[in-house]
Formats: C-alpha cells, sequence, structure tokens
C-alpha cells in the first residue's frame, strides 16, 4: 500500500477533488439559480390559469382539438381504469387513440370488453414507421375513442401509429398507466392559444399518486405516500417538474418533456418523422430534435412547462424495478445526447445548445461518475492519511445542507402555487422525506446513473420490465 | 475564520433557512385552511341568500353588500359557479345581483391593482356587470396596461359590452406585445365582426403585423356581408400562411361565389395549410362543376391533409359519384377511399 502515500496519488486526490468540488459547487449555483428562475415562471403561469379562461376554452369554437396518444404494452392492470379516467376530462374536442402494441397479457380483450369495441375503416397514410396494424376499433357510445391494435414495436412505435392516425391539430402523448386531472388538458393547451405560432410543445407536472386516494380515475384526495421509497421519489419529482423545468422555461431551455404528458403539435412531428426508434429516451429525443430542426430552419419556437396541469402516475415500489427504470432513464439520456452531440456546445442551437445540453453532460453524466469516484477515493484517502476528518464532516453537511434546503424550498414553492396537500401529517412527511432523501438514496441513483451509462456504453437495449399493483390498490 | 468553520457556517445557516422557510409554509398552511373555511362559511351563508334572489323579481329579496373584499370574492366565486350551470333569465339575474352587490366597483378599483392577475380578474369581471359611466373609460384605460393578458381582457369586455369605441386603439394594443397572436384576441374580433356595421376599408387602409391582419380577417368574415369581399380578396394569395388561411376562412364564412377564381389561384400555394383552407373555402363558395377540376386536383395533393379535406369537400358538395367513376390512383387514396366509404371496386 505504499502507493496511497506517493507523491502522485496525492496530487491525483487533489486534483480530483478540485474538480468534484468545482462541478458539485457549479451544480449547486446552478440549483439556486433554478430555484430563483422558477419563481416568476410559476407567478406567470398563474396569471395565466384565470379560472374565466376556463370557460372559455370550454365553450370557444377557438379552442384546438386534440387527440390523446396512449400507447400500452401488457397494461391490463389499469388500462381500463386509465381510459375510463380519460373519457372524463374536461376538453371541448377530445379523441382518445389507445395503441395496444402487441401486448402479450389481455389489454386488448379487456378494452374491448369494456368499451365494447367494433372494428371501423380508417385511412392508415403510414407517414412514418411503425409496425403493421392488426385492427382498428371504435366504439359506438363514445365516438371520440379509438383502439389501435398493432405488432410490438415498442412505445416509440405504438406512438407514431397513433400519431399517424391522430386527425387533431394537437397531439398529447400519455402513458396508459397515468391519470390525468379532469382539467389537465385546458390549463395545458393555454400556451397554445396565447402564442399558437410559436408554441411547439407543452408538458405537464408529473406527480406521484402512490398514497392518494383514487376514485373514478381520478385522484380525490392528495396524500403523501406512507413508503420511503415511494415518498422520496414523491420530493424527487417534485424538484424535478417544478424548479428545474419551471426554471428551464424560463431560460428557453426545456429539452424534456415527460413522454407521460406533453402536448405537441401533430403537423410538426409528422413534419419530423414522429418518434425515432429503438432508443428507450424517446421523449427527451423528440423534444431535443425539434429545438434541432427548429434552429436548423431558422424558426422561433417555445417548449413550455406548465406547472398546474397535473398528470398522476404510479411509481416503482420496490429497488429491483426503481433500479431498472432509473438507469432505463439514463441510458436514454445517453443516447440522445450522442445522437445530437453536435449540438452541445455550439451556438447554432441557442440556448438549448449552450446551455441546456452541456448542463445534462456535466450534470448528469459526468456528474455521478464523479461522485461516486470521489466516494470510493475517500476510504483510500482514510488509509493513505490525507482526508482531514473534520473537513469532510463539515463538507458532508454542507452538500447536505444544501440538497435538502433546495428541495425544501422547491416543495414551498409547489404548495404555494398548487396547494395541493390538505393535512398537516403530509407536509411533515414531505419534509421529512427531502431531508432523508440526501442520506444514502442520492447516493444510490448515482450508482444507478453510473450503471445506465455503462449500459449505453455496452449498447444495452429494451425496456426491462415494469410491474405495475394497479389504481384501485391505491 | 478557517476554510472549515465557513463550510460549517454556512451549512448551519441554510439548515436554519429551510427551518424558517419550512415554518412560515406551515404557517401559510394553517392560514390558507383557516381562509379556505372562511370562504366555505361565506359561501354557505350566500348560497341562500343568492337563490332567493334568482326566484324572485326585482327588488323582493334584499341583497347585502359583501363586508369585507374577502367575502367580496367568495361571492364573486359562487356567482361564477353558478353561472356555469344556469343559462336564460338565471344568468342575467346573476348579472343583476352583481350590480346589487357592488361588484362592479369593487371590479373598477380592482383595474388599479399592482398585480397583473387582479387586474386581468377584475377586467373579465366586467364583462358579467352591467355597464355603468366610468366603466368604458377605466376599461379603455386598461388598455394602456402593461400586461398583455390584461389588455386582452379588457377588450374582450369592451367588445362582448358593445362598447367598442375605437376599432384601431384596440387593435393597436393588442398587436403590442403579441397580444393579438392569442386566439382569445381571435374570438373576440369575431364577436366584433358580428354586432354590425363597421367601416372595414378605414382599417385596412392602415398597416398592421400579420396577427393584426389575422383578427381584421377574422372579424370581416364574421361580419355576413359579402360588401367587404373585395378587402379579403387582397388577402387571399398573402405570401405569409396565416394571413392566407385567415383571409380564405374570412371567404368561406361569407359564402360569396364570385370570390371562387381567387380561391382556386390559392389552391396553388406552396402552403399545404392554405391549400387545405382552399378546399374549405371552394366548398362554401363554388358550385361543384366550378370547382371540381382544383378540388380533384387537391385529391391528389402531396399532403395527406389536404387530400382527406378535398376528399370531404368533394363528397360533401355531392360528388360522391365522381370519386366512385375514379379508381384510386395509390396507397393514400386508396386508404381515403375506405375511410369515406366510397366503392370504387365496383366502379371499377
Amino acid at each position: 500500500m505504499d502507493w496511497l502515500a506517493s507523491d502522485s496519488f496525492v496530487a491525483f486526490v487533489w486534483v480530483f477533488g478540485i474538480i468534484i468540488l468545482s462541478v458539485q459547487g457549479l451544480q449547486n449555483a446552478i440549483y439556486f439559480v433554478q430555484l430563483v428562475q422558477a419563481i416568476p415562471a410559476f407567478m406567470r403561469a398563474r396569471r395565466r390559469s384565470a379560472r374565466l379562461r376556463e370557460w372559455w376554452l370550454l365553450g370557444s369554437r377557438r379552442t384546438p382539438p386534440i387527440s390523446l396518444l396512449v400507447p400500452g404494452y401488457n397494461e391490463e392492470a389499469t388500462v381500463v381504469e386509465s381510459v375510463r379516467s380519460m373519457l372524463t376530462l374536461k376538453y371541448p374536442e377530445l379523441e382518445i387513440i389507445v395503441v395496444n402494441d402487441g401486448s402479450k397479457d389481455a389489454t386488448m380483450q379487456r378494452l374491448k370488453d369494456a368499451f365494447h369495441l367494433k372494428p371501423v375503416d380508417r385511412a392508415i397514410p403510414k407517414r412514418v414507421g411503425y409496425q403493421e396494424i392488426r385492427g382498428v376499433y371504435g366504439c359506438d357510445r363514445h365516438h371520440g375513442l379509438l383502439v389501435i391494435d398493432k405488432e410490438n414495436g415498442g412505445k416509440a412505435d405504438a406512438l407514431n401509429a397513433a400519431l399517424d392516425l391522430a386527425t387533431s391539430p394537437l397531439v398529447c402523448s400519455v402513458d396508459a398507466d397515468s391519470l390525468l386531472d379532469s382539467g389537465a388538458l385546458l390549463k395545458a393547451v393555454r400556451p397554445f392559444i396565447d402564442d399558437p405560432e410559436h408554441t411547439a410543445a407543452v408538458g405537464g407536472t408529473i406527480r406521484v399518486v402512490n398514497g392518494c386516494k383514487v376514485k373514478s380515475g381520478q385522484v380525490t384526495e392528495v396524500r403523501a405516500p406512507r413508503q420511503f421509497l415511494e415518498l422520496v421519489q414523491a420530493v424527487e419529482y417534485t424538484r424535478a417538474f417544478l424548479m428545474a423545468r419551471m426554471a428551464w422555461t424560463r431560460s428557453k431551455t426545456v429539452t424534456i418533456i415527460s413522454g407521460a404528458f406533453g402536448i405537441f403539435k401533430r403537423d410538426s412531428l409528422l413534419e419530423l418523422n414522429g418518434y425515432t426508434h429503438g432508443t428507450v429516451g424517446e421523449d427527451m429525443e423528440l423534444v431535443v430534435r425539434l429545438h434541432r430542426h427548429a434552429a436548423e430552419k431558422k424558426k422561433d419556437i417555445r417548449v413550455w412547462h406548465v406547472p398546474d396541469p397535473v398528470c398522476w402516475t404510479e411509481v416503482p415500489d420496490n429497488w429491483r424495478v426503481l433500479s431498472r427504470q432509473r438507469t432505463r432513464w439514463q441510458r436514454g439520456l445517453c443516447e440522445t445526447l450522442w445522437t445530437h452531440r453536435g449540438m452541445i456546445g455550439n451556438y447554432r442551437y441557442g440556448a438549448v445548445g449552450m446551455v441546456g445540453l452541456p448542463q445534462f453532460l456535466l450534470f448528469d453524466i459526468i456528474g455521478p461518475i464523479l461522485e461516486l469516484t470521489g466516494l470510493l477515493l475517500v476510504p483510500l484517502c482514510w488509509l493513505a492519511g490525507i482526508l482531514s476528518f473534520e473537513f469532510f464532516l463539515a463538507y458532508c453537511a454542507l452538500v447536505f445542507a444544501f440538497g435538502a434546503c433546495i428541495s425544501l424550498f422547491t416543495f414551498i414553492l409547489s404548495e404555494i402555487a398548487l396547494q395541493r396537500f390538505r393535512f398537516n401529517s403530509d407536509l411533515w412527511l414531505m419534509a421529512l422525506g427531502a431531508i432523508v432523501e440526501n442520506f444514502g438514496y442520492r447516493q444510490i441513483n448515482s450508482v444507478w446513473r453510473a450503471q445506465g451509462i455503462w449500459h449505453f456504453l455496452r449498447r444495452k437495449e429494451g425496456w426491462g420490465k415494469m410491474t405495475r399493483k394497479g389504481f384501485k390498490t391505491q | 475564520m478557517s476554510l472549515l468553520m465557513l463550510i460549517w457556517w454556512v451549512s448551519l445557516g441554510l439548515f436554519a433557512l429551510s427551518v424558517v422557510a419550512w415554518i412560515w409554509l406551515y404557517i401559510m398552511h394553517l392560514m390558507t385552511t383557516r381562509r379556505m373555511r372562511r370562504r366555505e362559511q361565506f359561501q354557505e351563508e350566500w348560497m341562500g341568500r343568492l337563490l332567493d334572489w334568482l326566484e324572485s323579481e326585482g327588488d323582493q329579496v334584499e341583497l347585502p353588500k359583501p363586508r369585507s373584499a374577502e367575502e367580496m370574492e367568495a361571492v364573486l366565486l359562487q356567482i361564477r359557479d353558478m353561472a356555469e350551470s344556469l343559462k336564460g333569465g338565471y344568468r342575467t339575474r346573476l348579472t343583476e345581483a352583481l350590480d346589487k352587490i357592488g361588484a362592479r366597483s369593487f371590479a373598477i378599483d380592482q383595474l388599479d391593482s399592482a398585480w397583473a392577475t387582479q387586474r386581468a380578474n377584475a377586467a373579465a369581471l366586467l364583462n358579467w356587470c352591467s355597464v355603468s359611466d366610468g366603466m368604458v373609460e377605466a376599461l379603455e384605460d386598461a388598455l394602456h396596461d402593461s400586461n398583455p393578458i390584461v389588455r386582452l381582457e379588457a377588450a374582450i369586455t369592451l367588445v362582448r359590452k358593445k362598447r367598442l369605441r375605437k376599432p384601431a386603439k384596440v387593435l393597436k394594443a393588442l398587436c403590442k406585445d403579441h397580444a393579438a397572436d392569442s386566439l382569445v384576441a381571435r374570438d373576440v374580433f369575431k364577436i366584433w365582426g358580428q354586432q354590425g356595421e363597421v367601416d372595414w376599408s378605414a382599417l385596412f387602409r392602415l398597416s398592421w403585423p400579420p396577427a393584426g391582419w389575422v383578427l381584421l380577417l377574422e372579424a370581416v368574415g364574421a361580419s355576413g356581408n359579402p360588401e367587404w369581399t373585395g378587402l379579403i380578396a387582397m388577402k387571399v394569395n398573402d405570401p405569409v400562411e396565416e394571413i392566407a388561411c385567415a383571409a380564405l376562412e374570412a371567404m368561406a364564412a361569407l359564402g360569396y361565389p364570385d370570390a371562387t377564381p381567387l380561391i382556386m389561384r390559392a389552391c396553388g400555394h406552396e402552403s399545404a395549410k392554405v391549400r387545405q383552407h382552399a378546399a374549405l373555402a371552394l366548398r362554401s363558395c363554388a358550385v361543384l362543376d366550378e370547382a371540381r377540376k382544383s378540388l380533384l386536383k387537391l385529391a391528389v395533393d402531396s399532403n395527406f391533409e389536404v387530400r382527406k379535406t378535398a376528399l370531404g369537400c368533394i363528397i360533401q358538395m355531392g360528388g360522391g359519384n365522381l370519386l366512385e367513376s375514379r379508381a384510386p390512383t395509390d396507397y393514400w387514396q386508396e386508404q381515403l377511399y375506405r375511410e369515406f366509404g366510397i366503392r370504387w371496386e365496383v366502379a371499377s
């Protein structure tokens, strides 16, 4: 173990330590800037959300029709409840296109039984690529409901099939295992009403349904999850959707719209040849491609995140499924950044190229690797006798205090804007989650991220299995 | 102070800040809950009064003025909720209730609020109240507001109350900061167009940004007076897609047959959206014999949506037989024939 005491090791530790501290310092500074940026974005969103506007939207001929694109694969547990929830959405002209992407379970049969589906003749233009359609079904009782039964081809493939058959100028991708608030579409469509020319896409907030009370496909009582793993994810979702994305909206660098709930202009998607096959991060890839296309065509577009339209999703309640989900997300991020590497740091692509994508590269790709290496170095430095225990402790305290502070402030912001939790006990639980996630959970997340990068480098494919409990059990 | 101490102090500071913010949130949460309860109480108290008021006539039932701004806001929310589900005479009665409780003067005062949200809501609230002397002036002043949403709401109320005295001024106010881009603005101008006689030519002589032209074309189209077709005609083949589309929509709304040759020219526009609108305008303005050639050309357009619209128009104009005699020439057409139920196999 002599090498531990060598000058080169000590020099390496110093250089590496300074790099880690700089990246983390920069990251924290950016988090702080994001928090500050999110505040005016929230205020603007609140101004837009006057109830009288919603009345206008409901009654006006001008409110653009929307097609909901709902891809589903082996969703027998939740699909009927989800579609029922979508049928209760408040929106004047709505088309719901559910795609059974070659499910191996009874998804299609459940849909047929629940909605008395019958085959219908619909033109299949094949403007974008997808696997063969076995049949298109309609429903006499709900004229806006269309079900496509097709060969399995993955989520992007299913979304492309739905996009091709959609007839409305706006399309909204929704996961079959998610629930939308009844007024979510009315709220999300506002940027398309206010600036129809430049608005290219709008994303809504995704929140955790675990722990909430659900009745007839609607969340009737918002509660904080009771289990640790679900609770920390609830905190994470709040931070991601109500701080980072609001700040990105402000700085015009929104590059992710969650596949669980995002509205796009149908013509723009068709122009881009729809969703890309063979990627697990098709939602981010699409938005980045949208920015790229606009910059290359010198078009001025805006991508918005609107905080109050809420889509509820069930998060994994066990470590194994969660790790699969997170490594997959990271792999999707790597794939997108690799595909569009020419945009990173390129001034031609404006704020997205100069700020948005470099941030992802630095904090979501390089950051976790640095963090893990740093964690590995700690015991080595300890053995080499070059680690000051007092300094290490103080540094940990700073990192944890900053993390907790950011999470708490985001939660405060979200409560002011959305006022969702009725019970004081839920506030306490969320606060607790914001603190405890710093001890262990965040570090494990870094491991999953590194694993995702490794999978990307090894060109691993596929989505992995995702198990669902179904909303009725919440 | 050493670096170590500094780190500790910063950590402690952040922790203290979080605790303070948390306590503040907790207090806010308690206050909000109490406010909600108070609002529910107010609304419960007022529900009976408002129902009595709806069932009565004139001033048979006395409606007191709310004692505080908070009570006023609670009552206004309740009236909005009721108005959402009521129509006809009941809705008129609710408007009278607004005047009775002093909502109009409350809204006029709120137009001077420092908060843009309150100003926008106040302008929208005036839409529900009956017109008074100071109201129109206050709304005209709101057209100069720094916030585009407030300007838009003020314009909506002025139009709905039929008090739009200076159209050019309103249009200018909306063109500032892109308020005119909003689809709400288009709806408002459509309503204005339906309201009666306006000398559109004076407005058409002025210069406007594309969004301004779209609003004007929307209004002229809604006027229903074919006399103005000439004004719209100037814009049908405009290179700006949105202006050409709005002009074609206006043409379709007026339905004046003499415009057919111009619309047929727009069928060759480079924008697919314009060609689609041209097909729809032909459906409204032309007879099938006249438009047949253009529509059949659009039915084999390079854009699927244009084809679909053109085929739909031909069928709606009674040209189904025309299509049955022509077997589909490619995959898209075959698909569309199937969707529209055209039995081409028999014909071929």
